[in-house]
């Protein structure tokens, strides 16, 4: 072919194929460097089908002819497709069920047993004799009320940097909140 | 094209691009050639240069543009030193695959 006077419309029909390959390859996200490889081997296949086929002089309906026998620039969007679910597929973490926070699930334990034996220890502090015993219960609320608000919070922030593999939220904020509440009226009902 | 072939050939292509490469460099065109494209793998163009461009990424072969006596310059593609070990390690995954699939696949 005559290189520095080629008919134009072989090489528009040229260009608009191989632009055609590297758009179909963009769309599946193929890195810029990978898609000029891949346009610049089909060029030359196209070149060297052309000198073989049409000699010096190829016309338009020779560049037809032999765009027609190559792959349409869709088939390689095809097989872009099905390496990339592949890739994907790959780096992708197995897929796991979210998990319960076990925390969120002790703060609502531990919140509604501190609430339990600050009643107790109102109820035995009536008594004179066993004042101690509620005393203790007071005591043991107390600590229940404390680890509960701790577990609670820790949860909630566990929760919210898991990005999804932990769930519980709602569990995790009642217990903060009743271990709280309980913590605020043992101590009033202490002072 | 049937959605079965496709998968079934996919797996195949790299080791058979790392192969026609084992007897010297060549482009694009020529690996095609190589692997006698059309009939008898049924791989084609679209399938084989996009391999042969992750195949590069990959360090599993190599490029040397070359100009060309019309058009852009050739790229040949040559197999490095960790390619011709893909090609070992996948030869010999092949063989143990096929043996046993022949196996399963013997009518009685």
């Amino acid at each position: 072919m005559d290189a520095r006077n080629p008919h134009p419309d072989v090489e528009r029909r040229i260009s608009e194929h191989l632009r055609a390959i590297d758009n179909a390859l963009a769309a599946k996200g193929v890195p810029l460097a990978e898609r000029h490889s891949v346009t610049g081997d089909v060029e030359t296949q196209i070149r060297e089908m052309l000198a073989e086929q049409a000699g010096a002089s190829p016309t338009p309906a020779d560049v037809e002819a032999i765009l027609q026998k190559l792959d349409p620039p869709e088939s390689y969007a095809e097989d872009a497709e099905a390496s990339q679910a592949e890739a994907a597929r790959s780096a992708a973490p197995p897929t796991e069920l979210p998990q319960t926070s076990g925390k969120a699930i002790a703060s609502l334990v531990l919140g509604p047993c501190g609430f339990l034996c600050g009643m107790a220890a109102m109820a035995l502090s009536n008594f004179k004799g066993i004042a101690s015993a509620g005393a203790l219960c007071g005591l043991l609320g107390a600590i229940a009320a404390i680890v509960g608000l701790i577990f609670g919070i820790m949860a909630l922030s566990d929760i919210r940097r898991s990005g999804g593999r932990l769930k519980g939220r709602g569990l995790a904020t009642a217990g903060t909140v009743i271990s709280g509440v309980v913590l605020i009226f043992l101590a009033a009902f202490c002072a | 094209m049937r959605v079965w072939l496709v998968q079934m050939r996919k797996g195949l292509v790299e080791p058979c691009v790392l192969a026609a490469l084992r007897e010297g460099e060549a482009y694009g065109y020529q690996i095609l050639q190589r692997l006698g494209s059309g009939e008898s793998l049924g791989i084609s163009e679209s399938t084989v240069y996009p391999v042969l461009a992750r195949l590069a990424a990959q360090r599993l072969v190599r490029v040397r543009e070359s100009p060309s006596p019309a058009g852009p310059p050739r790229r040949y593609y040559r197999l490095t030193s960790a390619g011709e070990a893909r090609l070992v390690e996948m030869t010999a995954c092949w063989r143990q695959m096929a043996s046993v699939v022949n196996a399963l696949l013997k009518e009685k």
